[in-house]
C-alpha cells in the first residue's frame, strides 16, 4: 500500500531530523552569544520555516482531503449491497444483492464476493461498537469503517485479487474482542 | 524551585505530595502495562477478562493521573503569581484518591473492562457485575469533578490578576501599551484550563447520562453522539496534559539557560490558535464512523495539520532561542526538558501522520495509535514531569540521574518502535491475544513485536527505579528545608 509506505518514510525521516536537532542543540554550539543575536537570526528562519511549513501543509491537504473514503466522495456507483452487521462476538455478512435489493446468493454457503466489481458494505452493529477491518492474504489491512448501532456506515470496495479475505473486529467491543473473526472469499 | 521564586511552604508540600503520588502510581500502572504486552506476546497467559480490566485500568489511570500530576505541576507554578485556593487543592486530593480506588476494585475485583474511553453503550454490557459499572462510572466523576474544580479555580485567580482578555495575550495583539507582561507559563495554563474545563463540562454531562443509565437500563443514547463528547473530553484532557508540560519547559528552562522567554504578539496568536484548534481536533477520532457529516472529518484534518504550526513555529524555535549558544549546562532537568519536547514532536509527527484521513483508512486502530500516544507521554511528557520533579525536590544526584534518563531513553524508544512497527504491519490493538487471529503474518508480528517491547519496558523500569532513587532519597533534604524556611 503505498500510503503506509509514505507514512513509514515520512516517519524515518522525521525521526531522523528532530534527533539530529536536538542533539545538535545539546551539543552546544559555540562561542557563547547574547539572546539578542541569536533571536534575531533564528527569527528569520523562524519566518522561513513558516511559510515552507504552511506550503508543504496545504499541497498535502489538497492532495489528501480529494481521495475521502465517505460515500457522498467516492465517484463508482457500486453494483452490489452487502449487508454486514456486528454483534458481540461475531460478523454477519451478507446476503449480496443486486442495487435492486434481489440477493445474488442462494442458500446459506460461505460468503462469496465477486472480484472486480464495486461493492457498497452496509455495516452496522446490533449491540456495541465493532469495527469492520478487511485483511487480504499476506496480512494488510486493506480497508475497514466502524460498526456501530443505530447508525450504517456505507463503505465502498472493489477487490482487484482473488482469494480468502479475513474481516478482524477494529473496534474494542469487550472480552471475546480478539476473536470476533471470519473470512470472505473473492473469486 | 525552592524558596527563592516565592512558592510557599503549603504550595511546595502539596505539588510534592501530588508529585510523588502519581510516581508511585504511575510505577504500578506501567508494570501493568508490561503484564499486557507478555500476554500479548503469549509468554504469559492472561485470562481475557482480567486483560481487558487492567487494559482499562492502565488507560484511565495513565491518562488521570499524569492529567493530575501536570495539573498540580502548572498549579505550583502559576503560584509564583497568582494564588489558587489550598484547600481545594487539599480536597481535590482526597476526591482524587477516592476516585482512583474506586477504579482499581471496579476493574480489578469487577472487572470492569470497556477500555479507558468507556465508548457507549459498551460499559453496559453484561459481562461485568452492575455494581463495578456503577462504582466506575461514580469514581470517573469523582475525578471529572476534582479535575473541574481544580481547572476553574485556577482560571479564577488568573482571570482576577490578568483579565478575561489579558491573560489571553489579547493585548500583545493591538498596538496599545502594555501595562503589565503576561509570563508566557500563564497564557499556557489559561489556554489549557479553558480548553480542560469547557470540554470536562461536556465530560461531566455524558457521564451523567452514564450514570442515568445505569440506574434506568432502558434507556437508550445515540451512539454517535456519545463517541463525538467522549473523544471531545478524553482527547483534549489528553492534548492539555501535554501542554501542561510545555509549560513547565516554558517556565523552567530560561532558569537554565539565563535567557528570558516573553509573551509577544507571535507567543499571544500562536496559542489563542492552539485554544481553537485542540476543540476541534478530536473529530480524528471519529474519521472511521462514515455517518458522521463530511464536514467534520475535514475540520478534524485541518486543525490536526494546523496544530503542528503554532507547536513548532513557536515552541520548538522558543527553545532554540533559549538554549542555542547559550552555554547552557545540560544538568538532568534542562537535559529532560529538551528530550521530553522531542519525545512530544515525534509523536505530534505520528499524529499529523495518522490524522491524514487517506491514512487512517489504514492505521485506524492498528498498533500506529498507541504508538503516537505514547510517544507524547512516555518520552514526552513523563520526562519533563521527572524534571520537573527533580528540581522540585532540589535532587542532586546527577549522575544517577543522567543514567536513568539514558536508560529510560533506550527502553522507551525501543518499546515505542515495537508499536510504529506493528501499526506499519497492521496489527491490531487492544487485542488479549493474537492467536485466533486467522492470519499467521499478522499473528507472529504481533506476538513478536510485543515480546521485544516487554524486554524494552524491562529496561525503562530499570531507568525509572534509578530516577526513583535519585528522588526517593532527596526527599528527606527537601522536607528539612521546607520545615526551615517556616
Amino acid at each position: 500500500m503505498m500510503a503506509i509506505l509514505i507514512a513509514g518514510i515520512v516517519m524515518l525521516v522525521g525521526v531522523i531530523a528532530i534527533f539530529l536537532i536536538t542533539g545538535w542543540l545539546i551539543s552546544g554550539a559555540k562561542p557563547v552569544e547574547s539572546a539578542e543575536s541569536v533571536t534575531a537570526r533564528l527569527y528569520k528562519v523562524r519566518g522561513r520555516y513558516f511559510l515552507l511549513l504552511m506550503a508543504v501543509l496545504v499541497i498535502m491537504l489538497s492532495v489528501t482531503l480529494s481521495n475521502l473514503p465517505y460515500r457522498s466522495q467516492v465517484a463508482v456507483e457500486p453494483e452490489y449491497i452487502v449487508p454486514v452487521s456486528g454483534r458481540i462476538w461475531y460478523w454477519e455478512i451478507g446476503p449480496i444483492q443486486d442495487r435492486d435489493g434481489n440477493p445474488l446468493q442462494a442458500g446459506s454457503g460461505p460468503m462469496v464476493l465477486p472480484l472486480g466489481k464495486p461493492l457498497e458494505f452496509q455495516v452496522t452493529a446490533e449491540d456495541v461498537n465493532h469495527g469492520f477491518g478487511v485483511y487480504d492474504e499476506a496480512g494488510q489491512l486493506i480497508v475497514q469503517t466502524q460498526a456501530m448501532p443505530g447508525y450504517v456506515n456505507k463503505l465502498v470496495h472493489t477487490f482487484t485479487e482473488p482469494g480468502e479475505y479475513h474481516v478482524l473486529c477494529m473496534e474494542y467491543c469487550g472480552i471475546a474482542h480478539h476473536s470476533m473473526v471470519t473470512t470472505i472469499t473473492v473469486e | 524551585m525552592s524558596s527563592d521564586t516565592g512558592q510557599g511552604r503549603g504550595v511546595r508540600l502539596w505539588a510534592g505530595a501530588y508529585s510523588i503520588t502519581a510516581l508511585i502510581v504511575f510505577v504500578v500502572l506501567v508494570v501493568l502495562g508490561l503484564i499486557m504486552r507478555l500476554s500479548q506476546s503469549g509468554v504469559v497467559a492472561v485470562p481475557a477478562d482480567y486483560f481487558y480490566a487492567i487494559m482499562t485500568l492502565h488507560g484511565l489511570g495513565m491518562a488521570g493521573v499524569l492529567y493530575t500530576a501536570g495539573y498540580a505541576a502548572i498549579w505550583f507554578l502559576a503560584s509564583k503569581y497568582v494564588q489558587p485556593n489550598m484547600a481545594l487543592m487539599r480536597f481535590n486530593f482526597v476526591l482524587i484518591l477516592l476516585g482512583v480506588v474506586g477504579l482499581i476494585a471496579a476493574t480489578l475485583i469487577g472487572r470492569f473492562g470497556p477500555g479507558w474511553y468507556m465508548l457507549y453503550p459498551l460499559p453496559f454490557l453484561p459481562t461485568w457485575p452492575t455494581w463495578s459499572i456503577g462504582l466506575a462510572v461514580i469514581s470517573v466523576m469523582l475525578l471529572g469533578v476534582a479535575w473541574l474544580l481544580g481547572q476553574l479555580d485556577v482560571l479564577r485567580v488568573i482571570v482576577g490578576r490578568y483579565g478575561l482578555t489579558g491573560m489571553l495575550g489579547w493585548q500583545y495583539l493591538g498596538k496599545g501599551e502594555l501595562r503589565e507582561d503576561l509570563p508566557p507559563v500563564v497564557l499556557i495554563i489559561a489556554v489549557s484550563m479553558i480548553a480542560g474545563a469547557v470540554t470536562t463540562i461536556v465530560g461531566a454531562v455524558m457521564l451523567m447520562l452514564y450514570l442515568a443509565q445505569w440506574l434506568a437500563p432502558e434507556l437508550q443514547f445515540d451512539a454517535l453522539l456519545m463517541k463525538n463528547a467522549v473523544f471531545l473530553f478524553g482527547h483534549t484532557l489528553v492534548n492539555i496534559t501535554m501542554y501542561c508540560g510545555v509549560a513547565v519547559v516554558y517556565e523552567l528552562l530560561p532558569t537554565f539557560s539565563g535567557r528570558p522567554w516573553k509573551t509577544n504578539r507571535i507567543v499571544a496568536l500562536s496559542w489563542n490558535a492552539v485554544l481553537l484548534l485542540v476543540l476541534v481536533a478530536f473529530f480524528h477520532h471519529l474519521y472511521m464512523d462514515f455517518a458522521q457529516p463530511v464536514a467534520f472529518q475535514v475540520f478534524g484534518q485541518l486543525a490536526s495539520f494546523f496544530s503542528a504550526v503554532p507547536a513548532t513555529v513557536v515552541t520548538i524555535f522558543g527553545v532554540m532561542a533559549q538554549v542555542y549558544r547559550s552555554g547552557i549546562r545540560w544538568s538532568f532537568v534542562p537535559l529532560s526538558m529538551i528530550l521530553g519536547l522531542t519525545g512530544w514532536v515525534i509523536g505530534g509527527l505520528a499524529a499529523v501522520v495518522d490524522s491524514t484521513i487517506a491514512v487512517n483508512i489504514f492505521f485506524h486502530n492498528t498498533m500506529w495509535v498507541p504508538a503516537h500516544f505514547h510517544t507524547y507521554f512516555l518520552v514526552g511528557f513523563v520526562f519533563i514531569l521527572f524534571g520537573f520533579i527533580y528540581q522540585l525536590v532540589g535532587s542532586k544526584s546527577e549522575l544517577m540521574g543522567k543514567l536513568s534518563l539514558g536508560t529510560m531513553l533506550a527502553g522507551g524508544y525501543g518499546f515505542l518502535l515495537m508499536f510504529y512497527l506493528g501499526g506499519l504491519e497492521s496489527v491490531p490493538r487492544r487485542f488479549a491475544d493474537y492467536s485466533s487471529i486467522g492470519i499467521s503474518s499478522v499473528m507472529e508480528f504481533g506476538q513478536m513485536s510485543a515480546l521485544v517491547a516487554a524486554l524494552c519496558v524491562a529496561v525503562f523500569i530499570i531507568g525509572l527505579l534509578l530516577y526513583y532513587t535519585a528522588v526517593f532519597r532527596s526527599l528527606g533534604a527537601w522536607l528539612a528545608r521546607i520545615r526551615m524556611d517556616n
